[in-house]
């Protein structure tokens, strides 16, 4: 049975696999390299997930979920959730944990099982290759995703009836896909990634198997989706000073639109002049109105200039964190659908002072290096080490709310650490761990992972007892904590998913519905 | 011969009218004016004889067009002609019924049986050229190569029969094909 490497991405998501020592896209029978990271669910009641779910988003867009990546393992009342409720579409509501969830008619659904019904469709595509059952699979996430949204991922996977053999950081799948074809030098490689809805960037050190992740940043709302919407507000503003039609009110116009955008921007990749023509937009009165606006690259540049120019700042910073200098950089990986624009390439050339490296599939090169660590584990075979590292501190509340990190950012996985603490009242009986990840000072200004209570704690005054504290991080990066009173022995712990993950039968009927769904797949194709 | 005719379906049917035979007069005054539509003659008989003239000759000749349509296969024309007739009648309103449930049957067969993949046989801006609705333009725009019937009707969120009318439409233009 083959063993899978799937890119689950914020806009498209890919899935590949080594197929006779070579490793591959797999394309889906309808020829698509990607699926769309969509997921919906008609007015009728079917289901649908990938390509079928994204052409129909902008007509039933209350009950499309896209995006979905943005909202893993996130509080309802995290920022960027707050942020999100105003921009999309679709609802957004708590869970009763107090997390992020999308509601479709009247049912709730948690991002991991969005994200499952995705996996479930991506699933497909390998079996339908292989002709086969597959199960054992590699699932990426952005390197700086915390231990709430590495969780969240796992269960999505779960959910869709794989077998997660690792979670693995884009950034290092792709240097991974990249460092797979040359010498076994040592290097400081530079990836750059820019896909449909997120920016992302990595300094690596990579040599001799080993892939180690410098530093990491990025902007979680930055992608190709807004070089589309700039080129749509372009044309949607043609239109109305053409012939007064409002294209926004239109949802089918609009469908048209969006994907007209779409193909404009890739076209003026390879071409100095495209022209977008659409007959029959829109009905404004009686007689029909029709689109026709040619859009020069030098255009599509000066109204996205501004986007490209962020992520380049972006760089600089991240540069400062790994500690390096530019020239440090032997090689620039680009990937994500975006980096194909001239207008990127140019900016990170002048930026990095060298040209991106060639060989690198963007679409491809996440889901190909996960690919090929998948096939590793799965012969275990000792050529390729990876070595991540957190990418956000790790660390428990102490008296008066201060944040005492265990495990600093940038440590090397699987790491465990043990610190020992002591109560702060006489005769505590219990003490409440609770654990955190992120790097302010203030305990709750970082992310919640979960919490327990380590009772039993034999009387003595404030300071005599001491509790051993152990956090243990995972080669997916995912955390385990534990807490030990040494004197009596008496031990608790949590794996920290307990908190982020459905309960047994929310989870028990997610399975079935995701099951049904699948078969659905089945009889359709 | 024509003339001979005429002359003699008016003769037979004053004579049946002036033995109080008015419906056999009617018919013969009807067929006045299948052989000559207009026949100032007759319409004024039969308006002596209480016969709305101009609606009775309208009525006639489309349930006749309507039926010569459906017996020929042309169901798509037979619905356009009904659906644009006002409903003012239990029997318009039956013929509109009847003539969708043969279309609806009819879309079902050719449409959604297995797995049918229409194909673009023009490009999305030769649609230009085409007399087309909005909502035709869009489905037209779809079209891929690739996507089902079933597939459309799911990303476009019409119901079958509409879709299914655009999908025969569009067929009929030319632009695409089945």
């Amino acid at each position: 049975m083959a063993a899978i490497g799937i890119d689950l991405g914020t806009t498209n998501s890919v899935v590949a696999s080594v197929v006779g020592g070579t490793p591959v896209v797999i394309k889906s029978k309808e020829g698509y390299n990607l699926t769309p990271s969509v997921f919906a669910i008609t007015s009728k009641g079917r289901k649908l997930a990938g390509h079928l779910a994204k052409r129909q988003a902008i007509l039933n867009p209350e009950r499309t979920i896209w995006g979905i990546k943005r909202l893993m393992g996130k509080r309802f009342d995290s920022p960027e959730c707050r942020f999100l409720r105003e921009k999309y579409p679709y609802k957004i509501v708590s869970d009763e944990k107090g997390f992020a969830a999308v509601k479709i008619g009247d049912r709730n659904y948690s991002p991991q099982e969005i994200s499952a019904f995705i996996l479930v469709e991506l699933k497909r595509v390998a079996e339908e290759y292989f002709g086969e059952e597959v199960k054992r699979a590699i699932v990426t996430v952005p390197a700086h995703f915390n231990d709430n949204q590495r969780q969240a991922t796992k269960e999505a996977a779960q959910l869709a009836g794989l077998d997660l053999l690792k979670i693995i950081n884009e950034p290092t799948a792709s240097a991974l896909a990249y460092g797979f074809r040359w010498a076994k030098e040592k290097k400081i490689v530079a990836v750059y990634d820019l896909g449909g809805g997120t920016f992302d960037i990595s300094i690596l050190h990579i040599g001799e198997g080993i892939y180690e992740v410098l530093a990491t940043s990025g902007d979680t709302f930055l992608g190709g989706d807004d070089f589309d919407a700039r080129i749509v507000d372009l044309l949607a503003e043609h239109l109305k000073k053409e012939t007064g039609v409002d294209i926004y009110g239109d949802p089918m116009g609009l469908q048209r639109l969006k994907d007209a955008a779409e193909k404009a921007k890739i076209e003026l990749s390879t071409r100095e002049e495209t022209v977008v023509n659409l007959p029959f937009i829109s009905s404004s009165g009686k007689d029909p109105v029709h689109l026709i606006r040619p859009i020069k690259k030098a255009e599509l540049e000066a109204i996205t200039y501004d986007l490209v120019e962020k992520t380049i700042g972006i760089c600089y910073k991240t540069i400062q964190d790994a500690g390096i200098k530019i020239d440090d950089i032997s090689d620039v990986i680009l990937v994500g659908g975006m980096t194909r624009m001239p207008l990127v390439r140019r900016k990170v050339e002048q930026f990095f002072g060298k040209p991106p490296v060639r060989g690198v599939h963007p679409d491809e090169a996440v889901a190909i290096g996960a690919a090929i660590e998948a096939d590793a584990l799965e012969k275990r075979s000792a050529e390729v080490l990876l070595i991540d590292v957190t990418p956000i501190s790790l660390g428990i509340a102490v008296k008066g709310g201060v944040f005492h990190k265990i495990i600093e950012r940038n440590t090397k996985i699987p790491v465990k650490k043990v610190e020992k603490f002591t109560t702060s009242r006489d005769n505590q009986d219990k003490v409440i761990i609770m654990v955190f990840q992120g790097e302010s000072s203030k305990a709750e200004q970082n992310e919640l992972l979960g919490e327990f209570v380590l009772s039993g704690i034999r009387p003595a005054p404030a300071g005599v007892p001491e509790i051993e504290v152990e956090f243990e991080v995972d080669h997916s990066g995912v955390v385990n904590v534990s807490a030990r009173d040494v004197l009596t022995g008496v031990a608790q712990s949590i794996s920290v998913h307990q908190h982020v993950s459905l309960d047994e039968k929310r989870r028990k009927f997610a399975e079935e519905e995701l099951k049904e769904f699948e078969i659905s797949l089945k009889e359709r194709w | 011969m024509v003339t001979e005719k005429i002359k003699s379906l008016l003769q037979e049917g004053l004579d049946l009218y002036g033995f109080g035979k008015i419906k056999e007069a009617v018919e013969k005054w009807k067929e006045v004016l299948e052989l000559d539509p207009g026949n100032l003659l007759a319409m004024d008989y039969l308006h002596s004889a209480g016969v709305d003239v101009d609606k009775l000759f309208e009525k006639e000749e489309k349930k006749e067009g309507v039926d010569d349509l459906l017996k020929t296969g042309r169901t798509l024309e037979a619905y356009e002609r009904v659906i644009m007739e006002e409903r003012d009648s239990l029997y318009k309103i039956c013929l509109i019924e009847l003539v969708r449930y043969r279309l609806d049957r009819e879309l079902r067969k050719k449409y959604l049986q297995g797995k049918v993949v229409p194909q673009r046989l023009v490009l999305e801006r030769e649609l230009i050229r085409k007399a087309l609705t909005p909502a035709d333009a869009f489905i037209a725009s779809q079209i891929d190569g690739k996507l089902t019937v079933e597939d459309l009707i799911d990303i476009t969120d019409m119901n079958e029969f509409e879709l299914c009318m655009s999908l025969l439409r569009l067929e009929r233009e030319g632009i695409i094909k089945v």
